[in-house]
């Protein structure tokens, strides 16, 4: 049997059988079967409605039924077996759509997977936090409200250890990274679980009114992170196109810039850079030859020049935008050496300007004299320790073992 | 005291004196509002005021005004206090922007400050009368509600965008305003703000909860930042994009400041045409990026006064493949087609592909280098600048777009170009083409 169908039936068990048990959950607690259905399939639904976000994280508005089931499902109590089969079902839902989505089972699975587990700690800390709180707090609210955000912040550490878990396993960069990366979508996350809230303490009282007053707020801030991810991949954009103007003028190898950029980037992320730094490698390397557009100048052309000037034009160039204050300054460095013969290395060249410096010289070796992977490194290892960086050289070598594609 | 300065006065203190009045009689005349209410709602409309985000559209900067609107429906909502009372006290705290006191500012903010009581206090009688006489609150109140909400908050935009106008027409005398050519834009983006802004504030008086308070908050702050900091990446993409103009210009002392110039003529004309604020913003892109396809050109061909054709198809090829990068950027790609001016091989000049847009961007260039020192000749008048761009027969330059631009300078009262046509420069004129 070919093995596509043998994993469609696995699935499709799956689904059977979560479905049944979480059937059976529920009709042994208070909550009443067409709520649950209505819930579950509200949070599939909702799933397809996805902000815009910085990382690779998935995050959709089925976060928000989720955080609005506790208030919801049974009137005016909480039951978080129920809760939990309800959006147990929902998830299995989400884990199909996601499938039929992506295609690959491992990937749903795992996704449906780390939302459930989140979504349990908040409800067991939810339940947790509204025993101990309920009789101090009063009934204005209050007492709902500690112990959800108690759950929010519980679900939203869950989920970020999980998902830094298994993506940096994906993509082979450093957890760090991924979690840093994942904390900046913090933003939206609070705002999903906070729509959910909102939505579940008013139901109680004005209905499916509620879903108006809280979605209403939620869709602006949806228009904001869309806005937000927009531009900046505009921006990027921008700067990609304005880096190949020296190229596009023959006063540099073609394509140099962003394939140098799409190695600095993996090297960075490997080395457990943090999501800004692996903006400034990015940005840095895309421009770290902006300074050839120079070369177009008769005079400077009758007088010379040296690496130095090149990366000083440039980084002048950069610096006209003060928004790329820190790229220009990683640009300035990105000819000195790692050290030189008898000295120690200089601690105030970045990171970033090695990693360019190295990445850089890759590219000119392998597409500029035209060696091989191997010898291209090999003239690496022998400039490590003094004209490169070899903690930086030994990431090089790294990346290009794991075989990421960087010479698109 | 100059002229600007007398009409400043008067407009300030007219509205000072018409704000504090409608203040004073609300405070004696309209019931209080329960305070710690009011204060947790002054608090965030202070914080949304201050921190006012610039987009180009206005469906989002009018947060501020919505939560005014919420609490409005709150306090109108319930038996013992007035919307207007509320609204009226929060609108003294808008004014008092950081920034203007900084800069040591006294026009706008005093200004400002009668113009916004006015528009609360009618904004809260509008909650106030359609909502004072319900007694019991339950949802079937929840969609009258959302239509006074609407209403309020149409009324309060359209008094403050009235008093804004005149204040402007009568101290600067200019329509630089626009005043009502982006007025659709702004009532629906209020019709919705107001809608939202009932809906949420008649929610809370149902569920009667205050922790819900604390939730929409987070929604709106975490909203309010993340337009804030999309507002701030638009500022760095553009000023990112001027880095590179500058770095263009400091290669030919002759045309430095160039591009901006052209930004500021297109702009211009864009208004006397009545552009709404996207559509400038295309034009100032567009003029951003116009020259730099002279980045790949070679620097001896750039400073030859006469090229061969063989020469200027060099140049050509080497700006096209710029112009073609920069179409591969999405958001770029309408703006170079408008700005493709250079180059264009007048032979072979199709007016069918030209547009308004375009002929702006041309027109606005091809002012400025005739009014500008070039190091093969000297600048015109403007009065000659003009002349030379009426009579040019290829159609780039529409006629309208050039009488727009005379009107424009007429309106602003500035002059570019040599003084007189012996074309001597005094050093004033020099200044600026250098």
């Amino acid at each position: 049997m070919p093995k596509r169908i043998v994993w469609r039936i696995l699935v499709a068990a799956v689904v059977v059988a979560s479905t049944v048990a979480s059937a059976l959950v529920v009709s042994d607690s208070d909550v009443p079967l067409t709520r649950a259905v209505i819930a579950a399939l509200a949070a599939g639904a909702a799933s397809f409605v996805a902000p815009a976000v910085s990382s690779r994280n998935r995050l959709t508005l089925a976060i928000s039924v989720g955080a609005a089931l506790p208030f919801v499902l049974v009137d005016g109590r909480f039951e978080a077996a129920g809760t939990m089969a309800v959006f147990f079902l929902g998830g299995t839902l989400l884990a199909l759509t996601e499938y039929i989505r992506r295609g690959s089972v491992r990937r749903s699975l795992l996704y449906a997977g780390r939302l459930f587990v989140g979504y349990c700690g908040f409800v067991f800390a939810f339940g947790a936090m509204r025993n101990l709180v309920g009789g101090s707090l009063g009934s204005s609210g209050w007492d709902a409200l500690v112990a959800f955000f108690v759950g929010g912040v519980i679900w939203i550490g869950i989920d970020l250890a999980l998902w830094s878990g298994t993506a940096s396993n994906d993509a082979r960069v450093s957890p760090r990274f991924v979690a840093l990366s994942g904390l900046k979508d913090l933003n939206v996350f609070i705002t999903l679980i906070a729509t959910g809230g909102l939505f579940g303490m008013m139901y109680g009282a004005i209905g499916w009114w509620a879903l108006p007053v809280a979605l209403l707020p939620y869709s602006f801030a949806h228009g904001a992170f869309r806005r937000f991810q927009e531009t900046k991949s505009t921006y990027r954009q921008t700067i990609r196109a304005l880096a190949q103007i020296p190229e596009v003028a023959g006063l540099n190898l073609s394509g140099h810039s962003d394939r140098t950029a799409a190695l600095a980037v993996a090297m960075a992320q490997d080395m457990g850079l943090s999501p800004e730094e692996v903006e400034d490698v990015e940005f840095a390397a895309l421009m770290h030859d902006i300074g050839h557009i120079t070369l177009n100048d008769p005079t400077v052309a009758e007088h010379g020049w040296t690496r130095e000037d090149l990366a000083r034009w440039g980084a002048e160039i950069i610096a006209g935008a003060p928004s790329l204050d820190r790229v220009a300054s990683h640009v300035r460095r990105q000819y000195e050496p790692y050290r030189n013969p008898g000295e120690e290395s200089d601690p105030s060249v970045s990171k970033v300007s090695r990693i360019i410096k190295t990445a850089s010289a890759y590219d000119a070796h392998r597409m500029g004299e035209g060696l091989s992977q191997l010898e291209a490194l090999e003239r690496l290892h022998q400039g490590a320790a003094y004209e490169y960086d070899p903690e930086v050289v030994a990431s090089l070598r790294r990346v290009l073992e794991s075989g990421v594609s960087v010479n698109a | 005291m100059s002229t600007v300065r007398r009409r400043q006065l008067r407009i300030a203190a007219l509205y000072l004196v018409l704000g504090l009045s409608a203040l004073a009689a609300v405070l004696v005349f309209a019931d209080p509002p329960g305070w710690t209410l009011w204060f947790v709602f002054a608090v965030a409309f202070a914080a949304l005021e201050w921190n006012a985000v610039e987009v180009n559209d206005r469906l989002f900067q009018s947060s501020g005004s919505m939560v005014a609107i919420t609490a409005g429906t709150v306090f109108a909502l319930s038996s013992d206090s007035s919307a207007v009372y509320a609204m009226a006290l929060m609108a003294v705290l808008g004014p008092l922007v950081p920034a203007d006191i900084k800069h040591r500012r006294w026009f706008q903010p005093v200004a400002n400050l009668g113009q916004l009581i006015l528009a609360a206090v009618a904004a809260g009688l509008v909650l106030d009368s359609t909502l004072g006489d319900i007694t019991r609150i339950d949802s079937s109140v929840l969609l009258r509600v959302a239509m006074a909400g609407a209403a309020a908050s149409v009324v309060h935009s359209v008094i403050n965008f009235a008093l804004v106008s005149v204040a402007v027409r009568s101290v600067y005398g200019n329509r630089n305003l626009l005043p009502w050519s982006g007025i659709h834009m702004l009532v629906s983006s209020q019709v919705v703000m107001g809608v939202v802004g009932g809906l949420l504030g008649a929610a809370f008086r149902v569920v009667d909860k205050t922790a819900v308070i604390v939730l929409i908050l987070v929604v709106y702050l975490v909203a309010h930042l993340s337009l804030a900091s999309y507002s701030q990446l638009r500022e760095a993409h553009q000023a990112a994009l001027r880095g590179f103009v500058k770095a263009l210009e400091a290669r030919d002392l002759y045309t430095r400041g160039h591009t901006e110039r052209v930004a500021y003529f297109a702009q211009l004309i864009g208004e006397e045409l009545r552009f709404t604020g996207t559509q400038l913003e295309r034009l100032r892109w567009a003029c951003l990026i116009h020259d730099l396809g002279k980045l790949a050109i070679p620097g001896e061909l750039l400073s030859k006064p006469q090229l061969t054709p063989e020469e200027f198809e060099e140049m050509r090829q080497a700006a096209g493949k710029v112009q073609s990068i920069l179409a591969e950027v999405d958001f770029l790609r309408p703006m170079v087609s408008i700005s493709g001016v250079h180059y264009i091989d007048l032979d072979r000049f199709d007016p069918s592909n030209w547009s308004l847009e375009a002929s702006i961007v041309a027109t606005a260039d091809a002012f400025d280098a005739l009014t500008s020192t070039r190091r093969y000749r000297m600048a015109m008048s403007q009065q000659e600048a003009f002349e030379e761009l009426r009579s040019d027969t290829s159609g780039r330059f529409y006629p309208d777009v050039v009488d727009a631009l005379e009107r424009a300078l007429e309106r602003t009262g500035e002059v570019y170009g040599a003084t007189s046509s012996t074309r001597t420069t005094d050093t004033r004129e020099g200044a600026r083409l250098a």
